[in-house]
Formats: structure tokens, sequence, C-alpha cells
């Protein structure tokens, strides 16, 4: 039945203890384990919604930023094949390719269709030639203007053109979901430790008058506090839990909609992660504990 | 009379006040030896509670010395002073029962405390319950149990481990006559079993017919004490 002791109690003492006091209350049980899945909820959304906001961000800068460099006319072709090892080589740069005159010119008329009549008579030589770049995604933007100002004094380089704005609003908006993220989860935080710790003060409260007889008898250390502890633990699992299972229904209840309304969504919504889960009920069992010590202490019964 | 004559309970000018100049206890010294059955009596006020919240460490004494079972209780706490008090019984005029555990949990759970295993802390818990005729409820909680038989119940817990030492706060405070006389008796038992019993009570209809030892306090001080000898003729009559 006992499967080892700890600090001289059989480890079924504790579970006993703990059990016990928790269906012993079971109104103060449900308001604790509430409490904790409110705030494991709130966490649980934070994240829930802030990795979803951010994945989406990020895909829409997945391509990177790619940039046209226009050559000058006459650059000879050995030279262009030098430009473009030299790009290739340069750690900010993750693809390159050369787009020759006549190509330039292919593209226009495959774009222009049927319009492509209005081309007849000029020649190829009027579009310029370039190279086209794409550069790394973790480049910011000084580091991106730096680069520009760089190639720009290349001799052969006539232009150079990429969509700057698109990039760094891009770049901001990664930035201000990330923040957004981060003070919404701390405001979760605050939340919860209010709501777990006015809980368990509850909690202790409603339990004093027992811990005092335990003292008088003679309990002390872990076999005193333990069973203390580990109801929290067991009540902050079982809510942190029902939250986690909760965000997952309000989750299938509203993705499919969500992407019904806006395709641009489909691929890229997703649930937590399982390492998200863990640290969600980790979050609610290190919620009930601590609640569980915090309102011994207030009570003045941790000895 | 009590055997090897140790002296369990040895006080040298004990002193407790609560706030400057406000004494509850004053300048007690005096030596309870084992197998004793011993009974501190006054008015209410007189500093009978105080005194025994000294003994099992609830209250530290502002000055003087007291040792209880060989351990100087001074400024006593966390481990210490729980290991004292799995040496000792204590009884409440309240029972001071878990009221959400039965009748028998509640008990077992004193031994368990000491260490004991569960099932040996549960027969013993029984055996107690029986002692203390109370076998019936010992699935019941306390809360539908008389304070006669509440009181009975948290005799049985006081001596699940054996103690070295019994203290009694008021333990017949809120029983009518004949219950008191019940709890005393149950009280007399224990002692002849070899246990040292200190009661404090201001009760005296009921506890001099114990005819035991008294010590008689008034305003924190012990006035007046009566040898168990005379304190017997007295009872008898
Ligand atoms: N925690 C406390 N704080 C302040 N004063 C206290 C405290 N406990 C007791 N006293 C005071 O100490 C004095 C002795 O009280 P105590 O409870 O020891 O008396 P008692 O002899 O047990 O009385 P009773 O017969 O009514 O139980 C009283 O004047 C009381 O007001
Ligand atoms: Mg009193």
């Amino acid at each position: 039945m006992s499967w080892g002791t700890l600090a001289g109690q059989p480890i079924s003492y504790y579970f006993r203890r703990a059990f016990d006091s928790i269906f012993a209350t079971p109104v103060i049980a449900g308001v604790t384990i509430t409490s904790i899945a409110v705030s494991v909820l709130l966490a649980g959304s934070v994240l829930l919604v802030g990795s979803n906001a951010y994945r989406l961000v990020a895909s829409w800068g997945a391509e990177g930023v790619d940039l046209s460099m226009y050559l000058r006319a006459g650059v000879d072709d050995g030279r262009v094949v030098e430009l473009k090892e030299q790009l290739a080589a340069d750690p900010a740069v993750v693809n390159v390719y050369f787009i020759s005159n006549d190509e330039a010119w292919m593209f226009l008329a495959q774009n222009l269709g049927d319009s492509a009549e209005l081309l007849d008579g000029l020649d190829a030589s009027i579009l310029p030639a370039s190279l086209e770049v794409t550069l790394a995604r973790t480049l910011d933007a000084d580091e991106i203007e730096a680069k520009l100002a760089e190639w720009h004094a290349w001799p052969e380089v006539d232009d150079l053109q990429y969509n700057r704005e698109w990039t760094l609003r891009f770049r901001s908006a990664l930035g201000i979901v990330r923040w957004v993220a981060w003070a919404l989860g701390a405001l979760a935080l605050v939340a919860s430790i209010i709501i777990v710790g006015a809980t368990f003060q509850l909690a202790v409260f409603s339990r004093q008058e027992e811990m005092e007889i335990m003292r008088l008898v003679g309990a002390s250390g872990m076999p005193y506090w333990g069973p203390v502890m580990l109801a929290g633990l067991i009540q902050g699992i079982v809510g942190s839990a029902a939250a986690v299972g909760l965000l997952f229904l309000i989750y299938r209840g509203t993705a499919g909609p969500l992407v019904g309304q806006l395709p641009m969504l489909k691929g890229t919504l997703a649930y937590l992660a399982g390492s998200q889960y863990m640290t969600l009920i980790i979050w609610g069992a290190v919620l009930g504990a601590a609640g569980s010590w915090l309102g011994m202490r207030r009570f003045g019964a941790w000895k | 009379m009590s055997p090897g004559g140790a002296v369990v309970i040895r006080l040298y000018k004990v002193c407790k006040e609560f706030t400057a100049g406000r004494t509850a206890v004053s300048d007690v010294t005096l030596n309870i030896e084992r197998g004793e059955f011993a009974l501190l009596s006054g008015p209410s006020g007189a500093g009978k509670t105080t005194l025994l919240r000294i003994l099992f460490g609830q209250e530290a004494a502002s000055s003087g010395k007291a040792v209880v079972n060989g351990r100087n209780i001074h400024r006593m706490s966390g481990a210490h002073l729980a290991a004292l008090r799995r040496e000792l019984g204590l009884v409440f005029q309240d029972a001071r029962l878990i009221e959400r555990i039965p009748v028998i949990e509640n008990i077992a759970l004193a031994a368990e405390v000491c260490g004991i295993a569960r099932s040996d802390a549960r027969r013993r818990a029984s055996e107690l319950l029986e002692l203390v005729g109370l076998e019936h409820a010992a699935g019941e909680l306390p809360g539908s149990l008389s304070s006669g038989e509440r009181q009975r119940v948290s005799l049985a817990r006081a001596i699940a481990n054996d103690p070295v030492l019994l203290l009694a706060d008021e333990p017949t405070g809120s029983l009518d006559r004949a219950t008191a006389l019940e709890i005393l008796h149950l009280l007399e038992l224990v002692n002849e079993a070899g246990t040292t019993v200190v009661v404090a009570s201001h009760d005296a209809g009921v506890t001099s017919l114990l005819g035991c030892r008294t010590m008689r306090m008034n305003e924190g001080r012990v006035v007046e004490e009566v040898r168990p000898e005379y304190a017997a003729a007295l009872a008898a009559g």
C-alpha cells in the first residue's frame, strides 16, 4: 500500500491527508480549483493568442526581404558572375539570381499579355539587367540600410529597390506582438497571484483549527505542512488541466469559423504545443503549491 | 510514589507578563514528580491556563526557568517543540477535535504523527475508544457526540502515545457533575497507569473530590499548597 516514506511518514499518509482535506471542504476546494483554472485559462489564452499572432505575422515575412539590384548598361557577363558570387558569399544574403535584359523583357511581355504589342519596335536593351537578392530574415532595419549603402557604392550598380516600408512595418508589427504578449502575460500573472492568494487564504482559514490541533499533538515539518502543500498541488493540477481542456474547446469552437472568415489564416492557426501544455499544467501546480504556502504563512501556521 | 523519583516538571521563578504591569503568572516555583496527580486550582484569571500553556510551549515565560520532561522549554520552537508535544498529552475544555474526520481517525492521527504505522494507530485508537467507553462511536463524526463524549475522545487522543505527562485545562468545564466525575475518573485511571497528570480547574466543587496534591493560584502566584495526604483526608470527608 505504501511506496516509501517521507520524513517518517508513508507517502500514503500525505495523499490520504491531502485528499481528505480536499473532499472535506468541497465548496472551498471547488472555489480553489476554479480560481486556478481561471488563472491558467488567462495565461493559456495569452499564450495561445500570442503564439498564433506571432506565427501569423512571422509568416507574412517568411519570404524575407527581396531587393532588386539594377546594373548599369554595359557591365560584362564576367563581372556580373563575380558580383553574383560576391553577393552569394555575403552572410546577409540568402539567395541571389541574375535577370538579364532579355529575361526582363520576356517577363514584361508575359505580364502585359495581350497588350504585349505595345513593346513592338522597342529594344530589349532599354530594360536594365538586375541581380535579385533575398536578404536573411534575421537582419534588422539598420543592418539592411547598411548593406544597401555598401552595395549602392559599387560602380556597377545603378539603383537598388526594395519595399522598405513593408519590411519596416513587418518588423515593428512583430515587435508589437511580442510586447503585447509579454504585457498581457504579466497582467495574467499578477491577476493569478491575487485571485489564487485570496482563495488560499480562505482555504487555510477554514483549516486553521485543524492545523492548530495538528501542532498540539506534535506534528511538525513535512508531515505537518506536506499534506497542505500536496492538496494545493493536486488542486492546481486539476484546475490547470480543466483550463487547458476548456481552452482547447474554445479553440476548436473559434478556429474553424475564423479560418472561414479569413482564409489567409489557414495553415498558420494552431493549438498549443506539447511543451506549452506542460508549462501551463506546471504553472497551475506551482500556483496551487505556492498558494498553500502563502496561505499558511499568512495565518502563522507555517512553523 | 514516583518510580525513580524523577521530576517531570521543574519550574523556577517562572513569570509571564502579557503587557507591562499585567502579570498572568508571577514567580512560580514548583516541582512535579513522575507519577504524580496534581491540581492547579484558583479563581478565574488566576493564571492556571497561562501556566499550562507555558508547560506545553504555547507561551514563552517572560522570565524564570521551565524544564518539562528534561527539556528546557525556554524559547523552544519548531521541531523541538513538536518533539516535546509528542511526549505530552493535552486536554482542553473544548475538546479540540478535527470535526471533518471520524472519531477514530482523530485518535489514530495523533499516533500516526508520532510515527506509528497506520494500521497499528487505528488498532490503538480502537482500544482507547473501548477504554473510554465509546467503541460504538468510532466511525461517527465528532459533531454528533455530546460534550462529555467529545471530552472522552479528546482524552483518548491525549493518551494515544502513552505520554509521560498529561496536561488538562478545565477538562470538566462544560460538563454536568456526573459526566465531570466520569472524566476525572478516567484521568485517575490514566494516572494509575503511570502517567503524570496535571489538571487546571476553577471548579472546586468537583476537583476537591480528587483528593490529590492541590496548588491554589491567585493573581499569578501559587498561594497555597495542599499535600495529597491531607487532600485525600479532606475528600474522604
Ligand atoms: N493572550 C493573552 N494576552 C493578554 N492577557 C492574557 C492572555 N492570556 C491570559 N491573559 C491574562 O492573564 C491572566 C491569567 O489568565 P489565565 O487564562 O491564565 O487564567 P485562568 O486561571 O486560566 O482563568 P480561568 O479559570 O478563567 O480559565 C488573566 O488576567 C488574563 O486576562
Ligand atoms: Mg483557564
